[in-house]
């Protein structure tokens, strides 16, 4: 009797604890899987009813505006220039403007590479401020490859992760500013286009201190070796 | 006798590692030539060639014997037309040599050209192709960076185990200590209380019952004020793409990809031309890229259109027929040093003509307002400030709780960049008092980066 009594206890016993246990486990595992990002209060005020950056719209398929994707951030229209990046200054020459539409106007082929010599401008003074903002844009975007003076030992270089890249000392003396602009938009040989994330006044601006980081177009000095070596015709405006 | 042969066995594998670099090195201590005509090679040649890969033009492993296979033309030997054509490579084409004018449309873009090379350096580049010495180690990334930075499980493992093992002695020790009660109580004669079982203990029940809780009610806190954070939140990603590898080891800018921060409200996650401004060389194939690289490279390629074997981009990706594209991608990935399975290549092939779908780990709710520009451009804040060392981690998570607390506590304490930044010109007052020395720093919170309509409206 006794022992029977005893064993009832013991089972009412073990279900309450074992539910407990269940209870704290339960409890323990809210939250813990960081491969999801877990439950939101009031998901409509957390999640945007409005479509955003990288959302899809089921306006866009893949045909629609020749797209591929349905992603709510659009291409630029073509052969329009976007409202904030129409020339500062001197809009008024053919060689200024023919920068800002250049993509429109000049197919990526060699014979345009050599006659951008004659078909580009750089628009800008070498001033201080472009230099800066040059200097700027060539420290995140340029110098991993091309070193921070330019002579062709950027970090990814260095790590061997990618090719050697030929210094600015050897080749720019040969290479006017219009060629320059060319490959930045285009990209040259392994070099890919950087039209994606330079404007053209930001593209500008690079020009200029990369030319002045190896002293060559408006940076050449007189005296020194460069000047004998440029051909007449490849060196930059400035001169 | 078996761990006698196996300490002998180790002993002289480990005799054999240590000789061997060193026997190999004796072997290939390359000459002057090749030396000059290496340094030759990487200031001239490696932007476009690979010795023992199509890079934008041909591997040029063997183009001495290509061009002398080419034979004599016009009385000059195949050696000596490759020479000419390196200096200008229309030279060859113009004489009518037939080797030159089958290569001069090898690619859109035509090769550079070298009039400033002589025929010392000519003879020092070919003797470097010839005979290339055996390229150095990588640098390898210094080890246990990893493992310091995430967890160690043996160390809670160790914690758990040690508390396991003082409740054990507890228990041990309160037996022995009521046993020797009812041996003192035996020996006195007096009478023994009945055994009460553990769980009827009610110290012990009313312990229990406390931690318990105690545990209950700090779980549920905490819980809802987690809810909707993601702090640690690690989402697997649709490439093994590791941040350590990228900014960490190779340093390249975080802006270099993430290019909008400064510019717009939104941080851009790069479309797969900035990956392809690199990956158009490196491709993954060479065994020290590890495990994944080549696969992992290759959803690139699917995504954007890139036919790795020939290096140029497939014409019309968007209407490409997938089966063309498919049967391209295999022949790549099975042709391969890093051993890709059959998951692996379907992997790769459900990326075909499709945008790479990032799994997103920043979320601020909608109700909040939050600018990267103003923070990256007008603030100047690096971006480890929230995201935290995102260079360290192989793979990425949120590193902050990206709270409303933690945005406030951070608004109060961060002193703005204020002197030499026209963004702040406006603030007449305050630059007046941090000049009479009134004020010594502005906070964020002084140009109302508190107020509740900065960031809810």
């Amino acid at each position: 009797m006794k022992d029977n009594h005893l064993v009832d206890m013991n089972i009412h016993q073990t279900v309450r604890l074992s539910l407990v246990g269940a209870l704290m486990l339960a409890l323990a595992s809210c939250g813990s899987d960081n491969r999801t990002p877990g439950r939101t209060f009031v998901p409509d005020m957390a999640y945007s009813q409005a479509y955003e950056t990288y959302t899809k719209n089921p306006s866009f398929g893949k045909d629609s505006l020749g797209a591929v994707d349905s992603f709510e951030a659009r291409l630029p229209v073509a052969h329009t220039i976007a409202r904030g990046l129409l020339p500062a200054t001197n809009i008024g020459d053919d060689k200024v403007l023919a920068s800002y539409l250049y993509k429109t106007h000049y197919a990526n082929t060699d014979s345009n590479y050599l006659a951008s010599t004659n078909n580009l401008k750089n628009p800008f003074q070498p001033e201080k401020e472009v230099l800066e903002r040059g200097k700027y844009l060539y420290t995140i975007h340029c110098m991993v490859c091309h070193g921070e003076k330019g002579l062709g030992d950027g970090s990814i270089v260095q790590t061997q992760a990618y090719p050697p890249v030929p210094s600015y000392a050897d080749r720019l003396p040969t290479i006017s500013e219009g060629q320059m602009f060319h490959s930045i938009t285009y990209g040259k040989n392994l070099m890919g286009s950087y039209s994606y994330v330079l404007t053209t006044d930001d593209r500008w601006k690079v020009i200029y201190y990369i030319q002045q980081l190896v002293n060559v177009g408006p940076f050449a000095k007189n005296t020194a070796t460069t000047t004998a070596a440029a051909p007449a015709d490849s060196t930059a405006t400035g001169n | 006798m078996n761990v006698n042969r196996y300490s002998y066995l180790s002993f002289l594998l480990l005799f054999a590692l240590m000789v061997a670099p060193s026997l190999v090195h004796a072997q290939d201590a390359p000459s002057e030539q090749v030396l000059a005509g290496e340094k030759l090679f990487k200031a001239n040649c490696a932007s476009c060639h690979k010795l023992n890969a199509k890079l934008v033009g041909p591997a040029l492993e063997g183009v001495e014997k290509r061009w002398t296979d080419g034979g004599e033309h016009a009385g000059v030997s195949g050696r000596d037309w490759l020479k000419r054509w390196i200096k200008n490579w229309q030279d060859p084409v113009n004489a009518g040599n037939p080797y030159a004018v089958a290569m001069q449309n090898y690619d859109a873009s035509a090769m550079t050209q070298f009039p400033a090379l002589q025929d010392a350096d000519l003879e020092n580049l070919l003797a470097y192709i010839l005979t290339p010495p055996a390229p150095p180690k990588p640098v390898e990334p210094a080890a246990g960076t990893a493992a310091s930075t995430a967890e160690n499980p043996y160390t809670t493992y160790m914690i758990w185990g040690l508390i396991a093992l003082l409740v054990i002695v507890a228990i041990v020790l309160v037996r022995v200590s009521n046993l020797l009660n009812r041996m003192v109580l035996e020996k006195e004669g007096q009478p023994i209380p009945a055994a009460v079982p553990f769980w009827k203990n009610k110290k012990l029940r009313a312990a229990l019952t406390l931690l318990i809780v105690i545990y209950i009610g700090n779980a549920t806190v905490t819980g809802a004020i987690d809810l909707g954070r993601q702090q640690g939140y690690m989402p697997e990603q649709p490439i093994k793409f590791s941040h350590e590898l990228h900014s960490g080891i190779n340093k390249i800018d975080c802006q270099y990809c993430h290019s909008s921060a400064a510019e717009s409200k939104h941080s851009n996650i790069p479309s797969s031309n900035v990956c392809m401004n690199c990956h158009k060389g490196i491709k993954g194939d060479d065994p020290k890229n590890g495990k994944y690289g080549k696969i992992e490279i290759s959803k690139i390629y699917a995504a954007a259109g890139f036919n790795p074997i020939s290096g140029t981009y497939f014409e019309d990706y968007a209407n490409q027929d997938k089966a063309y594209v498919d049967s391209i991608l295999t022949v790549w990935l099975s042709d391969s040093k890093v051993t890709a399975t059959k998951n692996d290549i379907e992997a790769v092939l459900a990326q075909v003509q499709k945008p790479i779908e990032w799994t997103r780990i920043h979320n601020l709710p909608d109700h909040v307002y939050f600018n990267h520009s103003q923070h990256v451009t007008a603030g100047g804040i690096e971006c480890q400030t929230c995201h935290g060392p995102v260079e360290t981690m192989p793979e990425l998570y949120q590193f902050s709780p990206l709270s409303m607390g933690w945005c406030i506590n951070c608004h109060r304490t961060s002193e703005v960049k204020f002197t030499q930044n026209p963004y702040y010109e406006t603030f007449q007052v305050y630059h007046e008092r941090l000049k009479d020395g009134e004020m010594k720093n502005v906070t964020v919170e002084k140009i109302g980066g508190t107020e509740c309509q900065k960031c809810h409206y």
